[in-house]
C-alpha cells in the first residue's frame, strides 16, 4: 500500500538526493561546462580569464594538427583491438572453466590476479619486466630463442602499441572471463542437448546455442570494454607517457601532454570536448543499435 | 551450468591452455615478489633467478627508512577511508531516496548518474584543477577526497539503490507504523538488512581510492602530501632507487588491495552485477 507523502514528507525525496546532486553538479557536470567555455579561449599561462577570446580558433586548429589526428588513430585502434582481445581472452577463458576439472576454483582466483593488481603497481611491474636488457621477458624470450636480439618493447616504434595493448588484455580479460562464464552458465543444458541430437557438432552448437545464448552479455561487455578504453590513462601515461612520437597517445594522454606540459589550457580543453564528444557519440550509437536489435528480436 | 569434457585429448589441451593462462595472469605479480626479495645483484645478472633462492628482506626496511614511502601509505589510507565515508554517506541517502520515491526528476537523476560513468576522468581533469585552484583545494588530501566523493558516488548510489529495490517496503512500514521517521527507518530498518550492499559499495570504493592517480599527481604538488600511487610512478626513469625498493614499493601498495579483493570477493562481484547480493 502506498502512503501519499504528507508535509516534509513531499521533499525528503530531494533532500535525499541533494548531496549527490550537488557533488556531481559541481565537480564533473560543471567542468565539463567550463572546459567548453576554456576551449573558446586562447590561453596564456594557467591562469583562467587572462585568454583572449578566438572563438572556434582552437578547434579549426585541432582539425590541421597532425598530432591530433595521430591520437585519434591510436585511439580507436587501441580501442578496436582492445575489445577483440579483451572479449577473445575472456570468452576461451570463460569456455575453459566452464568445464568441470579438478583445480577450477583456484584457477578461477588466480586469473582474476591481473584485474585485482592496481593499475600503477601493474606498470611498474611490466616495466620492468619488458626492460630491453635485464628484463625477465627479453631473458626468457633470448633463452627460448624467440628473439635474436633484445627488443625495446616499449620503445621501438612498432612495439609500443602492441606491448600496450596485450599489457591492457592482461589486465582486463579477467572481468570480461568472469562476466562470460556466468553466462555461459546461464545456457540451459536442455539446448545443447536438443542440438547434439539434430547432429550438431561442437563447433555448430557453439555457434547456434553458445553464442546467441550470451548475445546480450557479449553486447553488454562490448560497450563497457569501449567505454573503459576510451576511459584508459593510468596504465598508458605511466608506461609510456604517449608513448615513441605518440605511438601510444590516446585522446586522454594528449589532452593531459597538451595541459599540463605545453600549457596550452584553452587547446587542450578543446581536444577535451571532442573526446568526449566522441564518447557521448560511440555510446549513443551504441545504445541505439542495441535498442533496435532488440526491438527487432 | 558446467559441462562435463568430452574426451581425454580435450581435457589435457583444457587443462594445458589454463595452466598457461594461469601462468600469464600470475607471473607478473610473482615476479614482483621475487624481484623484491632478491638480490639486487641477482635480478641484474644475465640469468635472474627464477626462484628466490637467496631472500633478503632488507628492500623493504630500506623504503621505509628512506623515508617517504610511509608517509605515502599514510596519506592514501588517510584518502582512502575518508572517501569511503564521504561516499557512504551521501549514496545511502540518494540510493535511498531514488529507491523509494517516485519524484519529478528522478529518471533524469538516475539518467545523470549512468552518464557519468562514461566520463573519461582525462578530459575533466584540466577543468577540475582550474576550479580546484580557484578554491583553494589544489595540494590538500581533502581536495582529493572530493573529488573521489565524485568519481565514485554515482556508481555507489546504483549499486545501493539496486539492493534496496530488493529490501521489502513491508518491514519499513511497519517500523513507520511504529512511528519511526523515514530517516530513522532507514537508519534501524533497512540499513542493516542491506549491509551486503554496503560492504560492497565500502570495498569498491576503498579499492578505487586507494588505486587513484590521475588527480592524485595532478592535483597534489608536494611531496609530503603524496599518495602511493604517485610516490611508486615517480620512482620511473629514477635509477637512484634500488629496483627491490621499487617492487618492494608495490607489494606493500598492492598486498591491501588483494587482501581486500579475494576477501570480499563475493560482495564485490555481486555489487557490480546488479544488486542480488542477497541469500
Amino acid at each position: 500500500m502506498q502512503r501519499r507523502p504528507r508535509g516534509t514528507e513531499q521533499h525528503l525525496p530531494y533532500i535525499l538526493v541533494l548531496p549527490t546532486l550537488l557533488i556531481i553538479l559541481t565537480i564533473l557536470i560543471y567542468p565539463i561546462i567550463q572546459g567548453i567555455a576554456t576551449s573558446l579561449y586562447r590561453s596564456e599561462g594557467l591562469q583562467p580569464g587572462t585568454g583572449r577570446f578566438v572563438g572556434l580558433d582552437n578547434y579549426l586548429r585541432l582539425l590541421k594538427d597532425k598530432e591530433f589526428w595521430n591520437a585519434a588513430r591510436v585511439t580507436v585502434v587501441y580501442a578496436f583491438w582492445c575489445i577483440i582481445g579483451t572479449l577473445g581472452v575472456g570468452l576461451g577463458t570463460a569456455l575453459l572453466l566452464n568445464q568441470r576439472f579438478a583445480g577450477r576454483g583456484i584457477a578461477r582466483v588466480i586469473m582474476t590476479l591481473p584485474w585485482a593488481v592496481p593499475e600503477v603497481a601493474a606498470s611498474l611491474i611490466w616495466i620492468w619486466m619488458l626492460n630491453p636488457d635485464v628484463g625477465i621477458v627479453n631473458v626468457l624470450a633470448t633463452r627460448l630463442g624467440l628473439i635474436t636480439h633484445n627488443i625495446r618493447w616499449l620503445n621501438q616504434i612498432e612495439w609500443a602499441l602492441p606491448t600496450m595493448l596485450f599489457v591492457t588484455i592482461w589486465k582486463v580479460f579477467p572481468f570480461s572471463s568472469v562476466v562470460l562464464l556466468t553466462a555461459l552458465q546461464a545456457v540451459p543444458e536442455e539446448l545443447y542437448e536438443v542440438a547434439a541430437i539434430d547432429g550438431a557438432g561442437t563447433w555448430h552448437s557453439f555457434r547456434q546455442v553458445t553464442i546467441p545464448g550470451i548475445r546480450p552479455t557479449l553486447t553488454l561487455l562490448t560497450l563497457l570494454v569501449t567505454i573503459w578504453s576510451l576511459k584508459r590513462f593510468t596504465l598508458i601515461w605511466v608506461m609510456t607517457q604517449g608513448g615513441p612520437v605518440g605511438q601510444t597517445e590516446t585522446f586522454g594522454l594528449i589532452v593531459y601532454r597538451t595541459a599540463f606540459k605545453f600549457f596550452d589550457m584553452g587547446y587542450a580543453a578543446a581536444i577535451g570536448v571532442v573526446g568526449l564528444a566522441i564518447s557521448a557519440i560511440v555510446t549513443a550509437v551504441f545504445l541505439w543499435v542495441e535498442q533496435r536489435r532488440t526491438e527487432a528480436a | 551450468m558446467a559441462r562435463r569434457l568430452r574426451s581425454r585429448p580435450t581435457r589435457i589441451a583444457n587443462c594445458a591452455l589454463v595452466v598457461c593462462l594461469c601462468a600469464v595472469a600470475s607471473f607478473p605479480v610473482y615476479w614482483m615478489f621475487v624481484t623484491a626479495v632478491s638480490p639486487e645483484r641477482e635480478m641484474y645478472s644475465a640469468n635472474p633467478p627464477l626462484f628466490p633462492w637467496h631472500t633478503k628482506i632488507k628492500a623493504f626496511a630500506d623504503l621505509l627508512a628512506a623515508g617517504q614511502a610511509g608517509e605515502w601509505l599514510l596519506n592514501s589510507v588517510i584518502v582512502s577511508f575518508c572517501a569511503v565515508a564521504a561516499t557512504l554517506v551521501a549514496s545511502i541517502l540518494s540510493g535511498y531516496g531514488i529507491s523509494r520515491f517516485r519524484f519529478r526528476g528522478s529518471t533524469l537523476f538516475g539518467v545523470l548518474l549512468l552518464a557519468t560513468q562514461m566520463l573519461p576522468q582525462a578530459l575533466i581533469v584540466v577543468p577540475v584543477y582550474i576550479i580546484f585552484r580557484g578554491l583553494h583545494l589544489l595540494n590538500s588530501l581533502f581536495g582529493l577526497v572530493v573529488i573521489k566523493l565524485a568519481i565514485n558516488v554515482p556508481v555507489a548510489t546504483w549499486i545501493l539503490k539496486g539492493y534496496f529495490d530488493t529490501v521489502p517496503r513491508e518491514i519499513e512500514e511497519a517500523a513507520l507504523i511504529d512511528g519511526c521517521t523515514r530517516l530513522q527507518a532507514l537508519r534501524r530498518v533497512v540499513l542493516p538488512t542491506a549491509l551486503p550492499a554496503v560492504i560492497a559499495v565500502g570495498v569498491i570504493v576503498l579499492i578505487e581510492a586507494w588505486n587513484e592517480y590521475l588527480f592524485a599527481t595532478t592535483l597534489i604538488t608536494s611531496q609530503q602530501r603524496w599518495v602511493t600511487s604517485v610516490g611508486l610512478a615517480s620512482f620511473i626513469g629514477m635509477f637512484t632507487v634500488p629496483i627491490e625498493q621499487v617492487m618492494a614499493g608495490a607489494l606493500l601498495f598492492t598486498l591491501p588491495v588483494l587482501v581486500l579483493y579475494f576477501t570480499f570477493q563475493r560482495y564485490i562481484v555481486s555489487g557490480l552485477t546488479g544488486g542480488a547480493v542477497k541469500g
